[in-house]
């Protein structure tokens, strides 16, 4: 009779060695000075055979869980292994003027935009995530669930806009306009 | 007009850039505090068993010890709470206690009450990392904001990172110290995305919610939050005239229902009204869920499951946040592998602050304080762990004593390697007095295995840290050289 008890180790052994050996070939393909697209599509390829396995062993859920834990501690040994190494020195001491990355701005903007990271940007997040739900999903529970954990995403999507606008005022009232109309259109849809 | 949109670009990345920083440097002391909690916090059910070596250890509860149980429970107390729980020998954590809500007893083999449930350590990194001490409400809804903020900067830290692909796996180490902390930074940051995305996302969740609950809830419940909880997680079912308990038969009654399923947990809901019934949680194979839960009559008889496991896909995916934060699932190399990508998340938000002091190119009350914050912490939270065990004290004061305490070591020492090789030897001391202690206190219990492996762990951080001093040590001298 066939002894089958080795058969999951071996598995877990072999998505194991493919996901090393797609990053390794991931990484021999940066290193050179031009991608080549064969290297790389065989590596992602690899990469891809090795997911299929853990999902395989593990479920669809643990396995792709699995399977990114892999992938990033395989690309973190390479990165320590291959690290270039220079003597330590000292900083030198400059005395920079201390710049603090918000103090360049007026401080009633850096309170304006403290504000609505909270209360503008929250709002259009948990709003916005509503009203896609609300487009694509049929049941009522799953609207509220997706977006129970899609909303952090919208939310930091919308401060990273505010953040990053050359027009503070117009993409604020924007935002706001925005939240009546989608709060109208949940509310009475 | 190309040169044009490459202009706007270029001023848009260092928008965003300025936004990483800002938010980073503002939020990067308490992300550190949750980061490293967080990553602790994934050992809790073994500090718990250290906490309290010597309760019962099995594997297995019989249906009618936990029947004693609740016997017992009833017998003990005047009023009995409305939800009841059992919560079973796993092999992660072989013993089982009683609780309901307010008390907590460790379970005898035979369902007998052993001695109630003190935990002090744990629990205060457990709050330390869910509400930073904060009132409980409050405290859950200002860490998930951190967990918005931490999206932030995950999704800013890629859209201005301009060669994510071209130094994908660059480590320059060395040197000043600057190039290695940017690589070191990066590297962990791009590499490790999908977790800390996932635990932005997740920890986001948890507070945050309610606010969600609470637009929803006027939207399309009629201000009726109960019902929306009910649609998304299942309800609970009606029940009128409700027999005596039969736990026994609940169980043999599971097995029939579902044979794949492992029970983690029994609540008895209404216990001792005419609403009773019994509610068994239980983990199914292959499933992210925290359990699904089976529903049966008092005396036993199958009502049904709530639909955890074959419900609607929002139910499944919102009942899945749990382990998926805390990595309480699989084996203990989940665990370890969600102490070491939590480690990783902790050391970005000590490198960010870092590269921005370096930056600076000065050393001032920042950088004492600063590195005494970092320093102090774990010396803080090794600190609360010995008096607690050593004087019974207040494992929530002695941390923030402690963590003040290291703040004002920097206003004395104001020297960078000094702060930091003086709290590195306090923690050593402190850590390696426990330790002792522990082991006059415990003699024999020490000698459990899962309470052998954390003393290792604590020795081997010891002489990680021992080694980390006189690292430290040999750049204070440089400096006065």
């Amino acid at each position: 009779m066939t002894d089958l008890s080795l058969l999951p180790f071996i598995g877990e052994f072999a998505a194991l060695l493919l996901s090393s050996v797609g990053i390794f070939l991931l990484w021999r393909n940066w290193r050179q000075p031009k991608s080549n697209k064969w290297q790389l599509c065989t590596s992602l390829l690899i990469l891809m055979g090795s997911w299929a396995l853990c999902i395989k062993l593990s479920g669809a859920e643990f396995g792709s869980i699995y399977f990114l834990c892999m992938l990033s501690f395989h690309a973190w040994l390479l990165i320590l292994l291959t690290r270039k190494s220079t003597p330590k020195q000292l900083l030198p001491l400059r005395n920079n003027a201390p710049s603090l990355p918000w103090s360049r701005k007026k401080k009633v903007k850096l309170l304006y935009y403290s504000l609505a990271l909270f209360f503008l940007c929250g709002l259009t997040g948990v709003l916005a995530t509503m009203t896609l739900a609300r487009f694509f999903i049929d049941s009522l529970a799953t609207q509220l669930a997706v977006s129970a954990l899609a909303f952090p995403v919208f939310w930091a999507l919308a401060s990273i806009w505010l953040s990053t606008t050359t027009k503070l005022l117009r993409t604020s009232i924007f935002m706001s306009i925005a939240c009546v109309l989608m709060a109208g259109g949940i509310f009475t849809l | 007009m190309i040169m044009k949109k490459l202009n706007i670009k270029k001023i848009i990345i260092k928008k965003m850039f300025d936004a990483h920083s800002a938010v980073g440097l503002a939020v990067g002391a308490i992300m550190y505090l949750i980061c490293l909690t967080g990553s602790l916090a994934v050992f809790y059910p073994e500090f718990e068993r250290w906490e309290q070596p010597d309760a019962a250890e099995y594997n297995n509860l019989s249906p009618a010890s936990i029947t004693q149980a609740y016997q017992e429970y009833l017998t003990q107390v005047i009023t009995p709470e409305k939800s009841v729980y059992v919560v079973l020998p796993t092999a992660e954590v072989p013993r089982a206690h009683l609780s309901d809500g307010k008390q907590e007893w460790w379970l005898n083999q035979d369902g007998s009450l052993g001695s109630v449930i003190k935990k002090p350590w744990t629990e205060m990194l457990q709050e330390l990392h869910i509400q930073l001490h904060l009132p409980e409400t409050f405290g859950l809804i200002v860490v998930s904001f951190f967990g918005i903020l931490l999206a932030h900067l995950v999704i800013s830290g890629v859209l201005t990172h301009s060669r994510i692909f071209k130094d994908a796996f660059t480590l320059n180490w060395g040197g000043t110290g600057q190039k290695q902390q940017i690589d070191l930074h990066n590297r962990l940051s791009v590499w490790g995305l999908p977790f800390h995305a996932m635990i932005a996302i997740t920890g986001a969740f948890f507070g945050l919610v309610s606010i969600l609950i609470l637009i929803a809830a006027s939207a399309f419940y009629d201000n009726d939050r109960d019902a929306l909880i009910a649609d998304i997680y299942g309800a609970e079912p009606v029940i009128t005239n409700a027999p005596a308990l039969d736990i026994e038969r609940s169980f043999a009654n599971l097995a029939i229902a579902d044979s794949q399923a492992t029970p983690i947990y029994v609540v008895v809901q209404n216990i001792t009204t005419s609403k009773q019934f019994v509610e068994i949680a239980a983990t199914l194979p292959q499933r992210l869920i925290y359990s699904e839960i089976y529903q049966f009559h008092a005396d036993g008889e199958y009502i049904g499951q709530q639909g955890m496991a074959n419900g609607p896909i929002g139910r499944q995916a919102v009942y899945s946040v749990y382990r998926l934060h805390f990595g309480h699932f699989g084996n203990l190399a989940v665990k370890i592998v969600y102490l070491v990508m939590g480690l990783a998340l902790t050391y970005i938000s000590v490198s960010g602050i870092n590269i921005w002091l370096n930056k600076r190119g000065k050393i001032d009350n920042i950088n004492y304080l600063w590195s005494s914050f970092v320093y102090g912490t774990p010396f803080a939270l090794s600190a609360s762990l010995m008096t607690s065990i050593l004087f019974d004290v207040s494992a929530h004061q002695s941390f923030w004593f402690a963590l003040v305490a290291s703040l004002l070591v920097a206003g004395l020492l104001k020297n960078v390697s000094k702060i930091s090789y003086s709290l590195v030897i306090c923690t050593v001391g402190v850590l390696l007095i426990t330790l002792v202690v522990y082991g006059i206190n415990y003699g024999k219990l020490i000698l459990i295995p899962a309470i052998t492996t954390i003393n290792i762990c604590l020795l081997l951080y010891v002489a990680l840290m021992i080694l980390h001093s006189r690292q430290l040590k040999n750049e204070h001298r440089k400096t006065i050289n």
